[in-house]
């Protein structure tokens, strides 16, 4: 329903948005995400034809943003950032006129508002005016004009901005409804509306996709946030001093090593906390206690085989291994964005190499 | 239906679309009834009291209309002044853009909106003339003429201050630059008697002065080339509007 093809829009010689190439299919909603200044909303300017682009193409249900705008913005609903509506209108009449911007009929138009009035819950304002609604419902209304015309594709930008819980909710409810017939391209900062909406995302830096795929692939996918609880209890004997953190951070493969319970030698069991069993244990000298450690791998190829080898070569007993899958895209945002943000920094440098 | 057709049918439900929002703007905003108040009032006042309609004894309406330029500078800036200042403040011009009236259509669509809050204000003027031609025998085809000059002139005046308020983003210097605009345009002619011009350049400033060609109407002249030059600024400047328009958008 979407696609964009390396999409480029320069400001002089500052590339706003550089060469982003996507597609959106029929009944998806792809989350768009990226920190301030990344080109989100320029890209959304493209697509929704008020920005030209420098240079690229993008298709909208087959049209072409450059040659056939007009087709492809009537096969657009827009919802242009911080919700934008007449002040002076009333809410009906706000609605009356995209309706109208989108040629229906008369007759077609006071059905099309009605219907779209109730399905976004605000029927109960239609006779007040833009100016006296509140933050929830001048989004609500920013999504209704966006589906007036009953357009087969959703652009979206930030419709959760400055809503309470209860009315990201709300707008949550909608949008999933809304997703079930139409393409939504998503705008959001909110990371986790992302997560609990879209089944794909593209994470945009500098102006270029870092990345993009299946959001919970994505987050699975994340070298950094692939992580691994690990429950080892060091050799008896010695070296005494070993210390299985310390080992594993020496490893090349490993990013980072966090030690969530620390074992110490002990006479009874390891069930005993860092506190009492550190200081009797070490007197003994006896049975150790295991370390609880959670391991971040430095490479995304890395699989729980590699501690059973680790294990082996240091004399130490893995008690338990298990990978933790829930990953946040928080992270997944950080780390990528990150890293696209300093290729974009590189590339743009004096005598960078291309 | 041809293509021709439906591109005019397309064209015509744009505009419709534009004005009709226009329309309702105005009537909520509350400028068209303070724009009249201020027009009407000033109007008459002058007329008869500072031009002393009755004490001249003439059946004329050429004094009354002779007021029309000087308000025009100071009011029809008051009407644009809003258009595209409000539309750009409040993000809603992003919205308009994506809707598929176009440039062209968002253009004309405020343009024949501001047209109409005069038109409202001209037909309120008929008052007077009404009123006035049962003391004496007035030539009705230099009323006539007298209105059409008037719609005329707001018309060039409205495209002109429209255009010079496209790319601006406060409705004060939108309002000022309006009126400098107008008042300019309005006393180019005059440039004449303050400073030693060529013959030719006279003429040229003559020629494109509003107030000089507006003389004509009210002395019940359709002169065409008046009637020409008003029509060609009105489509000049919306021309330029537009492209002013797309030039932002690149």
């Amino acid at each position: 329903m979407i696609e964009v093809e390396s999409l480029s829009k320069s400001y002089r010689d500052i590339a706003a948005v550089a060469e982003v190439s996507f597609e959106v299919g029929s009944r998806e909603m792809l989350g768009l995400l990226g920190p301030n200044g990344a080109g989100k909303t320029t890209l959304l300017r493209m697509l929704a034809g008020t920005l030209r682009p420098s240079s690229g193409e993008a298709r909208i249900d087959g049209h072409s943003i450059l040659s056939a705008s007009t087709e492809a913005k009537q096969s657009i609903g827009y919802l242009p950032e911080n919700a934008p509506a007449y002040e002076e209108l009333l809410v009906s009449e706000q609605l009356r006129f995209a309706a109208d911007a989108h040629y229906l009929s008369r007759s077609r138009a006071d059905g099309a508002v009605e219907r779209v009035a109730e399905r976004c819950g605000i029927t109960e304002v239609l006779q007040r005016p833009v100016r006296e609604l509140s933050r929830g419902y001048r989004q609500r209304l920013g999504i209704a004009q966006a589906l007036v015309h009953d357009p087969p594709i959703l652009i979206l930008d930030e419709p959760h901005s400055g809503l309470d819980p209860n009315q990201m909710r709300e707008i949550r409810s909608l949008l999933r409804e809304v997703a079930r017939e139409k393409a939504v391209l998503l705008s959001t900062h909110l990371l986790g509306e992302v997560e609990a909406l879209c089944e794909r995302v593209v994470l945009l830096a500098s102006g270029r996709v870092v990345g993009e795929g299946p959001t919970q692939q994505l987050i699975a996918g994340s070298a950094s946030v692939r992580r691994y609880r690990l429950r080892v209890v060091p050799p008896v004997r010695p070296p005494q001093q070993f210390r299985p953190d310390r080992s594993l951070r020496g490893c090349d493969e490993i990013a980072s090593v966090e030690v969530l319970r620390e074992g110490a030698a002990a006479v009874v069991g390891e069930s005993r906390g860092k506190g009492e069993g550190a200081s009797a244990g070490a007197a003994a000298g006896g049975r150790r206690e295991a370390w609880v450690l959670e391991v971040t791998p430095a490479e995304s190829s890395l699989d729980g085989g590699f501690f059973f080898d680790w294990a082996v070569a240091h004399n130490c007993r893995l008690e338990g291994l298990e990978e933790i899958a829930s990953g946040e895209l928080e992270q997944v945002f950080a780390e990528l964005t990150a890293a696209g943000s300093q290729r974009a920094a590189h590339e743009q440098a004096p005598g960078a190499l291309r | 239906m041809t293509a021709i057709e439906k591109t005019r049918r397309t064209a015509r439900a744009s505009i419709s679309a534009v004005l009709r929002k226009e329309l309702r703007q105005y009537g909520a905003s509350g400028v068209p009834y303070a724009v009249v108040a201020g027009f009407l009032l000033p109007a008459a006042v002058w007329f008869f009291w500072f031009y002393d309609f009755v004490g001249l004894d003439q059946a004329s309406l050429r004094g009354y209309f002779a007021a029309f330029p000087v308000l025009y500078i100071v009011l029809l800036p008051a009407v644009t002044m809003r258009l595209w200042v409000e539309e750009r403040r409040s993000g809603t011009l992003e919205l308009l853009r994506s809707a598929p009236v176009g440039d062209r259509a968002i253009v004309v669509g405020k343009f024949l909106g501001a047209l109409t809050v005069v038109v409202l204000m001209l037909a309120l003027t008929l008052f007077v003339p009404l009123t006035v031609t049962r003391l004496g025998a007035f030539d009705l085809g230099e009323i006539v003429a007298e209105y059409i000059g008037a719609l005329l002139l707001a018309g060039a005046s409205l495209a002109l201050v429209m255009l010079v308020s496209v790319r601006l983003r406060s409705q004060v210097t939108a309002y000022l630059v309006g009126v400098l605009t107008l008042f300019a345009l309005n006393a180019a002619h005059q440039l004449a008697a303050f400073a030693p011009v060529p013959r030719s350049a006279e003429r040229l400033l003559r020629a494109v002065s509003l107030e000089y060609q507006f003389r004509g109407f009210t002395r019940g002249v359709l002169d065409t080339g008046a009637v020409g030059y008003y029509l060609v600024l009105v489509v000049l400047a919306l021309f330029l509007c537009e492209r002013q328009l797309a030039r932002a958008a690149e």
